[in-house]
């Protein structure tokens, strides 16, 4: 089975805490997930930053 | 131990490898396939509640005079028409599309993220439902626009903080959405699909994603400001308080102008997928469209100002915004050039999917010229607040974005249902769409250089005849629509067996096609390897 599969599989009946064991892969499952979330928690704070940085921004112009 | 393991896991893969049944099938989707295909129908449905409001707006501008409503509901009409087509029908329809397309064109087994998938799609029923409810408490729905411009927007009766709730959960669900996107493309490619050997669809997808991030949360953020002016007695946009509403105008076109390329980049991509196919080459120039998509993106953030030259800017801000808008003409020609040179000398054959892409470039080319015009400046001055505006914004959405999309649906529907759809019904939905989509939209090109404002239920006499041409023109565009759904029904109930490769004599290319069809429930069990 290969990696990709085995991580979204295991994401998707099994959340990131039960990943599945296939020998040889799991390091790179790790690694994958790793990668997915972290990339996701990035962009999710980008997303973040935007809303709070715009709102902040007319704070500031509202007072100077 | 690890077979054990793997015994556990073959069990589970046995248990997943069919859908669940009944209603947990889709309330619980976790599939790309399935959320693919519940965005999609959600996007139908939106698109024919707002088709119906374009109807009853047509209906009452048929003749001038007050026939069937009040100018304040017929303000809200076109208020919430263009929620509904922007928020519910275009982009979930995208949305829809990524999702059952992005995976099988790079390989993926599904979307990287299918729980938040599953949420990023069921909080849209909810937002819709909230926004279509605004229609019946006191004071009606919003009447002052889609832009919501203060301080009309802060009139809106008790159905304000609805609709802002409405639009910041459309904001998330887009959000969530494209972070899905992005980190299935990024981590998850078949082994050797290097980025530029990506598909074109798959590519505007990435980039479009991007744009969504950068710019959903600044509208979330501006209409959270209106919230407060509303009901904390802030003033970011309430001059009165010492607050600036030309401010939100800055504010709402930063997010609103790439919102514009958000809902037709993926449309690019789309035709630079099925151009090729029936043209029987491959694409001319493909690593050019890349860059020149990305560089429509990036151009995108920094034209917004040209949606306010008439409220008065120095006028080396005019220049600079007049001038950025007409750079935009250059990567956009480029992509029109290349898929005019796709075409040339090709073996072309017009299957529905093929029409669609060919009307695209037509008539989105006229909506492309339209906007250069309302770019210049001291005529824009001629144009704004006209029919000429609404003409040119719908060229570039019905035949750009929504041509787009159906022949995308056209193109892969064989794939998702593995039949063949009736090529005489959708050619006969093509020619419909296309000869009444001009009747509807060509005339207001002349009703607002003769003068004609827009967002008014009730018009000078002089403008009868082209008005009545443009509603007619809405009424058999809206009902051939009926068609479209048709042929989908038609063709989820069955019909010939569609095969792997789908359009036979043609050289589709993309992962997409290796698949049988239906495209089972989890593709690519084995990564492909690209070579």
């Amino acid at each position: 089975m290969d990696v990709a599969f085995t991580c979204a599989v295991s994401q998707l009946l099994d959340g990131p805490g039960n990943s599945l064991s296939v020998n040889g892969t799991r390091t790179l499952e790790t690694s994958m997930k790793r990668r997915v979330r972290n990339g996701a928690l990035g962009l999710a704070a980008l997303a973040a930053v935007f809303y709070f940085g715009f709102i902040a921004l007319l704070v500031y112009r509202s007072h100077h | 131990m690890a077979q054990s393991h793997a015994s556990d896991a073959a069990h589970h893969d046995d248990h997943h490898d069919q859908p669940a049944t009944g209603i947990k099938r889709w309330l619980f989707a976790t599939n790309h396939k399935d959320i693919g295909t519940m965005y999609l129908v959600f996007s139908l449905i939106m698109f024919f509640i707002g088709g119906a409001m374009a109807m009853l707006i047509r209906a009452e501008l048929f003749q001038p005079g007050l026939q069937l409503m009040q100018p304040e509901f017929f303000n809200q009409l076109t208020t919430n028409h263009a929620l509904v087509m922007i928020f519910g029908a275009v982009m979930p329809a995208f949305v829809g599309l990524a999702n059952w397309m992005v995976p099988l064109q790079v390989g993926a087994p599904d979307m990287a993220l299918p729980r938040m998938n599953n949420f990023s799609f069921w909080i849209l029923p909810f937002a819709f439902t909230l926004l279509l409810g605004t229609f019946f408490v006191p004071g009606g729905a919003a009447a002052g626009g889609w832009t919501l411009y203060p301080p009309l927007s802060l009139q809106t009766g008790d159905s304000f903080p609805m609709l802002i709730f409405a639009i910041h959960m459309m904001g998330i669900s887009s959000i969530m959405g494209a972070i899905n996107v992005i980190v299935t493309i990024m981590n998850m490619r078949a082994p050797g699909m290097t980025l530029l050997k990506m598909p074109l669809f798959a590519w505007s997808w990435l980039i479009t994603a991007y744009l969504l991030i950068a710019v959903m949360p600044v509208l979330a953020g501006s209409v959270t400001m209106l919230l407060t002016d509303h009901f904390f007695k802030t003033s970011f946009f309430n001059a009165a308080g010492g607050g600036d509403p030309i401010m939100f105008e800055h504010i709402f076109w930063f997010f609103g102008h790439p919102e514009v390329y958000i809902m037709i980049l993926p449309a690019f991509g789309i035709i630079s997928e099925i151009l090729p196919t029936f043209s029987r080459k491959p694409l001319f120039g493909a690593t050019s469209m890349i860059y020149a998509i990305a560089s429509i993106a990036f151009l995108s953030f920094i034209v917004w100002g040209h949606h306010m030259f008439a409220d008065g800017m120095p006028v080396a801000a005019q220049l600079f915004y007049m001038m950025s808008t007409m750079l935009i003409a250059v990567p956009t020609g480029v992509k029109v050039f290349n898929w005019t040179a796709t075409m040339w000398r090709g073996s072309l054959s017009f299957e529905p999917p093929m029409l669609f892409a060919i009307a695209f470039l037509f008539l989105f080319s006229i909506g492309g010229f339209s906007g250069l015009m309302l770019a210049i400046v001291p005529a824009d001055f001629q144009y704004n607040q006209t029919y000429f505006v609404v003409a040119h914004f719908h060229y570039v959405l019905v035949p750009g974005a929504i041509f787009g999309i159906m022949a995308g649906v056209y193109y892969w529907l064989p794939k998702w249902t593995g039949h063949m759809y009736s090529m005489a019904l959708a050619k006969t939905h093509f020619w419909l769409s296309a000869i009444f989509i001009n009747v509807l939209f060509f005339p207001q090109h002349f009703l607002g250089l003769a003068g004609m404002p827009r967002r008014i239920p009730d018009y000078a006499v002089q403008f009868t005849d082209w008005n009545m041409v443009s509603s007619i023109g809405g009424f058999a565009f809206g009902l051939s629509q009926v068609l479209f759904a048709i042929v989908i029904v038609q063709c989820i109930r069955g019909g010939k067996k569609a095969s792997a490769k789908v359009w036979e004599g043609t050289n589709p290319t993309g992962l997409e096609w290796t698949l049988p069809s239906p495209a089972p429930y989890h593709s690519f069990s084995t990564a492909p390897e690209i070579h």
